[in-house]
């Protein structure tokens, strides 16, 4: 055999209960008898309704109760991996009682197969429900009900995991549910997750990772905490509920890749793609969801709650043009996606959104407040140090070549350095190691981005006043063995190392707090020269008088 | 001696149920697994259809061909009907170009053993469906060209021109797939490596 040749491979096995449960409905129906439908436990398997990484989800008939139920059998190797947590959480999941969560009623086994029994939904999937037109009203609804579904296990200590447009029935009553807490865990101890490895050729929206027959999330939702491994938190969930939620209005994907090694890259550096909406997405939409979806737990939203009565409040302000008016843009699959990979791992400070970097890639007009609730803590907040700054302008008519170049003249004389220079397109990026300055020119005009590296600034500030602590703190031995009170062994290292730590300590510190005070007066310098790029835009063209 | 399938169809035709039936348990595994790589779902009604069919049509079976090549035969044009229907493309679907991975189709139920053969699936999906077809009857069903031929209504010459060719789609989608998978090799050491893994199994 070549290697062209593929090998002869085995047909795959078929589930036996649905196998079992196919023959009967198939015969039943062909030959005009009543169905012998397998029974589980005391409930009657109807049809199949669903499938997914878990296992296989049939309508079933309970036969004690007649009513009907939705019953999930989980795949053996999922059940056995995690039979106490599961049987936990069944239990967390019945003391919960929420119109946003579907019910759970039983878990037991089958011939080795756990089963759960829940509440039947007639209805069909968020994916299915978004594939028709709605109004952005109607989006905000349904995700707003189902968040509010997310908050009500979050408060039991129950985490999702795997939060996505499949996870949410949205009943014929309208009512959307929150499924499939198949995953949900009592929030991570840490060091307990490990990252998941990655097989290519997955498909990013529909496959979920497994690990060991735990299912671990689908790559398109998954959190950058859960491709790094760390622990998933309420917040996690949020992150995945803002990625549906972003898909839904926008109608693509918020990260780049189709293969899940791309796509976790996107992720774990935060890099939303450039998009083009087909209608005008609100301001405070935009801002919610790069709030949501931000690198780092901590600058998202508190929790689920704080972010769902953020819409709440705009929802209740009555009727909006922009929210009444606009259909989002159906729900679509991705295989002919837009996003070039290799676009996207530019250094363009424009489109990253590192956990330190510009911020929001989405185009942001200039002067548009943004409300209070809805800002991202401010940079530094949690006390952080602040590694660049970046300040924007816009102007609303294009740039004439030789404001291009009177442009780059007067940086390099600002910065008393040449510049690098590199056109793109029709616009410039001017940069040199501390400065970056980007004009891009759009359909609706010049945009120019100016953004200033600290690091390195800092780098040299916080090794100099450390060493300088440290000199002090060898200073400090010297007067201290002076004076004879270094005699006593052991005692003698620990004072020395005491000493010298806490002079670099406080260097540190002061670097840290010299650093903060030089931020204003380096934020005005960048405004100056952001201002003084409009000014020789704006400027008319000397050579043509 | 048992009836034959023709024997069968031919009974239940005639109001026989328990002909019908025995036809129906002789088959109907195969033909659940004909969908089962390819549809996500309504699995029920399409076996329902194809047996329906087969009673239906069943003067155009005339009883020299393979029953299995006039079943499968009858199965794919299932297949087709409904996959036109789901994507509301009566023209412009062509299967000889057109695969399940494209259409955006996910599988049910196959239980993949390994992460091998869930591969293997996965590349059959990605190689366009009449290929797909043909590939899959060739192996799991162990049907010769010329079966193949009569179910998709070829001649043997074009079955067997398409088996050479979807083996080389097929070998072609499962080296990009290796190809993230495992790293540095050049890809017939991998695919020959990984091919000789499969048909340690296969012969186990």
């Amino acid at each position: 055999m070549t290697a062209a040749e593929a090998p002869s491979p085995r047909p795959p096995a078929l589930a036996p209960l649905e196998l079992d449960r196919l023959r009967g409905s198939v015969r039943a129906k062909l030959f005009d008898r009543p169905a012998e439908l397998p029974v589980v436990g005391r409930y009657t398997l109807l049809r199949c309704i669903g499938h997914g990484g878990m296992g296989i989800v049939y309508a079933a008939r309970d036969e004690e109760l007649g009513r009907e139920v939705a019953i999930k059998l989980l795949r053996t190797e999922i059940a056995r991996e995690d039979d106490r947590h599961l049987a936990q959480e069944a239990r967390a999941l019945a003391r919960l009682s929420h119109p946003n969560v579907v019910g759970v009623f039983d878990v037991g086994m089958h011939e080795g197969q756990r089963f759960i029994a829940m509440e039947y939904v007639a209805g069909d999937d968020l994916r299915r429900w978004l594939g028709a037109p709605r109004t952005l009203r109607d989006v905000l609804q349904v995700f707003v009900a189902a968040g509010r579904g997310l908050h009500a296990a979050h408060t039991v200590g129950l985490v999702h995991r795997d939060f996505k447009p499949d996870n949410v029935l949205v009943g014929d009553d309208g009512r959307p549910r929150v499924l499939d807490f198949g995953l949900a865990r009592p929030p991570d101890a840490p060091g307990n997750a490990r990252p998941p490895s990655l097989p290519t050729g997955l498909d990013p929206l529909g496959t979920a990772l497994t690990s060991a027959g735990r299912v671990l999330g689908t790559p398109a939702y998954m959190a950058p905490e859960q491709y790094l491994g760390e622990p998933a938190d309420a917040r996690t969930d949020q992150f995945s509920f803002a990625v549906a939620l972003y898909q839904a209005v926008y109608g693509e994907r918020p990260f780049a890749g189709d293969d899940p090694q791309t796509l976790a890259l996107s992720i774990v550096r935060g890099r939303l793609r450039p998009i083009a909406p087909r209608y005008a997405v609100p301001e405070w939409l935009e801002q919610l969801l790069v709030r949501a979806l931000r690198v780092d737990p901590a600058q998202r939203f508190p929790s689920m709650d704080a972010l769902v009565a953020v819409i709440q409040a705009r929802l209740e302000l009555g009727p909006d043009v922009e929210l009444d008016a606009w259909q989002t843009r159906a729900m679509t699959r991705e295989g002919s996606a837009v996003g070039v990979p290799g676009e996207l791992v530019s250094s363009d400070p424009w489109t990253s959104t590192g956990a330190r970097d510009p911020g929001p890639r989405l185009p942001v007009p200039v002067g548009a407040a943004v409300p209070a609730e809805l800002a991202p803590p401010a940079e530094g907040e949690d006390g952080a140090v602040i590694t660049s700054l970046s300040t924007r302008r816009v102007l609303p008519s294009a740039i004439t070549e030789s404001a291009l170049t009177r442009i780059t003249r007067e940086l390099d004389r600002l910065e008393r350095t040449r510049g690098r220079v590199v056109r793109l397109g029709t616009g410039l990026t001017w940069s040199t190691a501390a400065l970056e300055v980007h004009v891009d020119l759009d359909h609706d005009g010049t945009r120019i981005l100016v953004w200033r590296r600290l690091k390195w600034a800092l780098r040299r500030r916080v090794a100099w006043s450390m060493m300088l602590g440290f000199f002090f703190g060898a200073l400090g031995i010297g007067v201290v063995d002076g004076i004879g009170l270094l005699n006593g062994g052991g005692f003698e290292i620990a004072i020395i190392f005491t000493l010298l730590a806490t002079g670099a300590f406080q260097g540190l510190r002061v670097a840290h707090e010299r650093h903060a005070r030089a931020l204003p007066a380096q934020r005005a310098h960048l405004e100056f020269i952001a201002d003084r790029i409009l000014q020789l835009a704006r400027a008319p063209d000397p050579t043509r008088g | 001696m048992d009836a034959s399938d023709g024997e069968l169809l031919g009974a239940w035709g005639r109001g026989d149920h328990v002909a019908g039936e025995e036809l129906f348990e002789r088959h109907f595994e195969s033909v659940v697994r004909f969908f089962q790589n390819k549809i996500d779902r309504d699995h029920d009604d399409l076996i329902q259809q194809t047996f329906l069919g087969c009673l239906e049509s069943r003067s155009s079976f005339r009883g020299d061909g393979s029953f299995r090549a006039f079943l499968f035969g009858v199965a794919h044009n299932v297949l087709g009907k409904h996959l036109r229907r789901r994507y509301r493309e009566p023209a412009g679907l062509d299967f000889a170009h057109v695969s399940l991975a494209e259409l955006g189709d996910s599988p049910s139920m196959v239980i993949a053993a390994d992460r091998q053969q869930q591969m293997m699936l996965q590349a059959l999906r990605r190689i366009p469906i009449d290929h797909q077809v043909a590939l899959e009857l060739h192996y799991w069903e162990a049907m010769t060209a010329g079966e193949i031929g009569e179910t998709l209504d070829v001649p043997v010459g074009t079955a067997k021109t398409r088996l050479r060719r979807a083996k080389q789609l097929l070998a072609a989608e499962l080296s990009d797939l290796l190809a993230g998978v495992i790293g540095a090799e050049p890809t017939e050491t991998r695919l020959d490596t990984w091919a000789a893994g499969i048909r340690r199994l296969v012969s186990r």
